[in-house]
């Protein structure tokens, strides 16, 4: 493509950009001429720059709305909401020519003689405005093209008529922004004025420098208008130069480079022991560091270019809503990647539109919640603990926590059962999940039940998070943490078979070495799936070597085990290594799309000694295991199994050689109790553990009663009353430990979960074959659901139950 | 019409191969690669050329030839693909040769299935075949995951 032409596409798509917010501003500030003349130079050049490259429509398109912009800039129209629109519409207009000329070289066909003939309409009452206006009875002098209106409207204003009196204001309002610098600059104020004014601010004076200094009698209104509006044209001046990206990922990779040369060259003259090497070496070390800092630096950017291009977006999505809403955005001077900054524009831009449409109530509704009739979204950047946050927020009517869950049961997202027992927080980040929408009616700005998944989606790709709080009647909160850069990331290395691999500081929970003897009470294998007790709780274990086949034989005969404990979807998972290397800052390289299939690394990495080590992607690696994330877990226990979901289940043996299973999640703990260690309290048994006092339960007396009963009358295995009870700790959905004291504990099954049979009795959900033996799958909310009852279900039950939950 | 053609040319199992010169970013000696575990058999891993990430192609593999004996004695040669670089072992490196391209004929039936995918022209030298490949064709993914069945 022609220089030029390119040249004239990134010119005007920054200042378009510019436009939008700078109409939205006018709107607000209708008198402002400094906005008024920026806008009008803008739609200048590019009409210019169209005419000189043979855009004829565009020209055509954007000189329209310079001569109405040029009628607005001398006043002889006041900017109107319809006026406004015409002129967006324009800038949108312009936008898509230009995508089209960027996409195929020529302007396209779109015809826009009509939006041509209104923003020409729009113009001609501008002329008939101005006889109107200067007929009888103003204080508008005659209107020559020169003088501008701003001093008109002004003079108005101190004349007479109490509406004007708001322009006032709006100006004053201005004032309040400029400091004392720029009437000195100007040199049409003595600084002894100036000097008088600030110090009469310091005592307390609540007006600003403008309105003391008029009232000094040094300076009319005017020309305080004239000073300050000047100020921001005077002052932008250009130090910055633009950059082709790719330059600087070039660059990045070079400095890269660099650091990996210099660390080869620091050890090369330690060696050496020569002082002026070591001394020169040293120096390099020291600029390489610096240069490293500074170009990635120069990858930053601050947010506010972000904040720019939303207060259109909030006029445009309020206006379509028929609601009044006002955007505030707090710290734009943030810093953020380049790269993240993009990755972040859809889906803020998605949950503002969710914001308005959904959140912020209509101006009626609000009145009568006695809230202020015009809502307001705030957005706010800031720096913390390392992490890039953005907080969302609005004063709308919240989201009812319930209503998310309905939904979500309703769509068969999450079992009923389990939904019952989320907390509010929990039920109300449901929302997350994918194809849910609580908009009662679809809109085309949001509700279409894609949306909130996609920004969770879009946010934790770049490692960031997500979170939602709502207090109903008073709005709802979006938080979002997000890495600095992506440029580098602290990485663990970590060595397994003859490979290293990174593993990113933000997915590590601890590392922890254990000795053989440990290892052996605390991993347990059964069936090529281990688990590891850690501290009371029960982590899925796996070891690398094996999920990446790695050869043997450089295996190192350890009596140590090395494990790195990682957080993964809201779950733990431990991972058995060879050895664990270091810390490192890593610059995370993209793989070549041919080993993307494999889905096990989020890239690959040079390390400091030039070695390439391969990032695991905890989260696939857990997936690939059969550790599906607890959400997509209940879905996939809602529809019984009917997707190839891994199932990981704890195999429980019974009495009389029955076989039992239950998902490995719900297990808290394995443990082994003396039977005296068993109480008996309000006629139930409980045991101390861990300080508390927990509740313990036969898991055969709790499925069947009958048996049950039987059972207590002989006492409760009388046969090992002296001997150990074999127990599994398990949380019920209240979070209360309870202890399921259970016959014996078999192993732990991984498979894929098949079509269920139908449940034989109640408190299982269906039975299914496990190592070619018949299983019961336990339905553990139901189980819990009868411990709060006391046992105190009939066993005619069991068949209403199994209609009800309609399995198979 | 006559037109000379520039050919970088290497040899896998004693068969010489040839590659467009100005495909050719640069040859260089055999150097450590990082195995990317689970990946298909054709792909040897990546390496690190200066800070970048180059995945690497076992050419042998790639054309159904037997794995070569070379070990720590074959070559690398980064070819420039529409891709980017791409590194290829390779048992030898060759000479540059400077070919008629009126010498250039089809394939012929005769070559093995995996040869003649990637190879675009043949060409008769005093005694022996110069194979000419195609580097696009190569890189191929979809050709490779069928191959390797994974």
């Amino acid at each position: 493509m022609d220089e030029l032409v390119k040249d004239f596409l990134t010119e005007s798509a920054e200042n378009l950009d510019r436009l939008d917010q700078e109409f939205v501003k006018l709107e607000n500030d209708p008198g402002n001429r400094e906005l008024l003349k920026s806008i009008f130079r803008t739609i200048h050049t590019i009409k210019g720059t169209c005419g000189f490259l043979g855009f004829t429509r565009l020209e055509a398109l954007t000189h329209a709305g310079e001569s109405l912009l040029s009628r607005l800039r001398d006043g002889e129209l006041e900017l109107t909401e319809e006026c406004a629109d015409c002129l967006l519409e324009m800038v949108d207009r312009v936008r898509g020519h230009l995508q089209e000329i960027e996409s195929t070289e020529s302007e396209g066909n779109a015809d826009s003689s009509e939006l041509i003939a209104k923003l020409k309409k729009l113009q001609e009452q501008a002329g008939k405005k101005t006889d109107a206006a200067s007929q009888p009875g103003t204080t508008v002098e005659k209107p020559s093209k020169a003088a501008p209106t701003a001093e008109q409207t002004v003079k108005t204003a101190t004349a007479n008529a109490p509406e004007p009196l708001k322009a006032k204001k709006t100006k004053h309002e201005v004032l309040a922004k400029k400091s004392g610098g720029a009437f000195v600059r100007k040199g049409s104020v003595p600084v002894e004025a100036v000097l008088q004014a600030l110090q009469m601010q310091e005592e307390g004076d609540p007006r600003k420098i403008g309105e003391i200094l008029v009232s000094l009698g040094v300076i009319t209104l005017q020309q305080v208008d004239e000073i300050l509006r000047d100020k921001p044209a005077e002052e932008s001046k250009d130090a910055t130069i633009r950059v082709d990206v790719n330059l600087l990922e070039k660059q990045m990779n070079l400095v890269s480079e660099l650091v990996l040369l210099r660390n080869r060259l620091l050890q090369l003259a330690l060696d050496s022991n020569e002082r002026n090497l070591n001394a020169t070496v040293h120096g390099l070390n020291y600029v390489t560091s610096e240069l490293r800092k500074n170009v990635m630096k120069t990858r930053m950017q601050p947010v506010s270019q972000l904040f720019d291009k939303l207060p259109r977006i909030v006029r445009d999505t309020s206006k379509d809503m028929g609601k009044k809403v006002r955007l505030e955005t707090q710290g734009g001077d943030t810093e953020l990647d380049k790269s993240l900054l993009e990755a972040i524009k859809d889906p803020v831009t998605h949950i503002l539109r969710n914001s308005i449409d959904h959140g912020i109530e209509n101006p009626e509704r609000r009145a009568a919640a006695g809230k202020a009739e015009e809502g307001l979204v705030g957005i706010r950047a800031f720096h913390e603990g390392g992490n890039f946050h953005l907080l969302i927020a609005d004063d709308g009517a919240g989201i009812d926590a319930e209503r998310v869950k309905q939904k979500a049961v309703e769509k068969g997202l999450v079992a009923a059962a389990s939904a019952d027992k989320l907390s509010d927080s929990e039920k109300l980040n449901l929302i997350f999940l994918p194809g849910l929408s609580t908009a009662e009616r679809v809109t085309n700005v949001s509700g279409r039940g894609v949306g909130m998944d996609v920004v969770k989606t879009n946010i934790e790709r770049i490692g960031g998070r997500a979170k939602l709080e709502s207090t109903r009647g008073k709005g709802t909160t979006l938080r979002l943490e997000i890495p600095l850069t992506l440029a580098t990331i602290p990485a663990l290395t970590i060595v397994s078979g003859p490979s290293v691999f990174a593993i990113p500081q933000s997915a590590l929970v601890e590392m922890i070495a254990i000795d053989a003897e440990a290892a052996e009470q605390q991993i347990q294998s059964i069936d090529g799936v281990s688990i590891f007790r850690f501290r009371g709780t029960v982590l899925p274990l796996l070891n690398l070597r094996e999920e990446l086949r790695l050869k043997e034989g450089t295996a190192r005969k350890n009596s140590t085990i090395n494990l790195v404990v990682v957080r993964t979807e809201g779950r733990q998972v431990a991972l058995q290594v060879d050895s664990v290397r270091s810390t490192e800052e890593i610059v995370i390289k993209p793989l070549d799309k041919r080993f993307k299939n494999i889905a096990l690394y989020a890239g690959a990495a040079v390390l400091g000694d030039g070695r390439v080590a391969l990032i695991l992607d905890i989260a696939a690696l857990a997936r690939r295991a059969g550790m599906v994330p607890r959400e997509q877990q209940r879905s996939a226990e809602a529809e019984t199994g009917s997707k190839k979901e891994k199932l990981t289940l704890l195999l429980i043996g019974g009495p009389d050689g029955e076989r039992m299973a239950m998902p490995l999640e719900r297990v808290q703990r394995l443990e082994e109790f003396d039977q005296a260690s068993k109480e008996r309290l309000a006629g139930k048994f409980v045991m101390q553990y861990r300080g508390e006092i927990v509740p313990v339960v036969s898991l055969i007396e709790l499925l069947d009663e009958r048996r049950s009963h039987r059972r207590t009358e002989e006492g409760l295995h009388p046969e090992e009353n002296s001997g150990k009870i074999s127990a599994v700790v398990v949380k019920t959905a209240t979070r209360n430990d309870v202890i399921l004291e259970v016959h014996k504990i078999l192993g732990i099954a991984k498979l894929e979960a098949e079509k269920l049979h139908p449940p034989s009795r109640a408190g299982v959900r269906g039975t299914l074959v496990v190592h070619e033996r018949v299983t019961e799958l336990l339905e553990m909310d139901e189980l819990f659901e009868r411990l709060r009852d006391g046992v105190e279900a009939e066993p005619v039950m069991a068949g209403e139950r199994a209609e009800a939950e309609d399995v198979g | 019409m006559s037109a000379n053609q520039k050919y970088a040319t290497f040899y896998l199992n004693d068969i010489c191969f040839g590659v467009p010169i100005e495909k050719v970013q640069e040859v260089m000696e055999f150097q450590e690669i990082t195995a990317v575990p689970l990946c298909p058999p054709v792909l040897s891993g990546i390496i690190n050329l200066r800070g970048q990430i180059i995945t690497t192609i076992d050419l042998n593999t790639r054309l159904d030839l037997p794995a070569s004996h070379s070990g720590n004695q074959s070559m690398m040669i980064v070819v420039r693909t529409s891709e980017g670089p791409m590194n290829l072992v390779v048992d030898k490196i060759g000479n540059v040769m400077d070919v008629d391209t009126e010498l250039f004929e089809k394939p012929t039936e005769t070559l093995k299935p995996g040869v003649r995918m990637a190879t675009t022209h043949v060409c008769k030298l005093e005694g022996r075949l110069l194979l000419v490949l195609d580097t696009e064709k190569i890189i191929q993914l979809e050709k490779w995951g069928q191959q390797s069945g994974s």
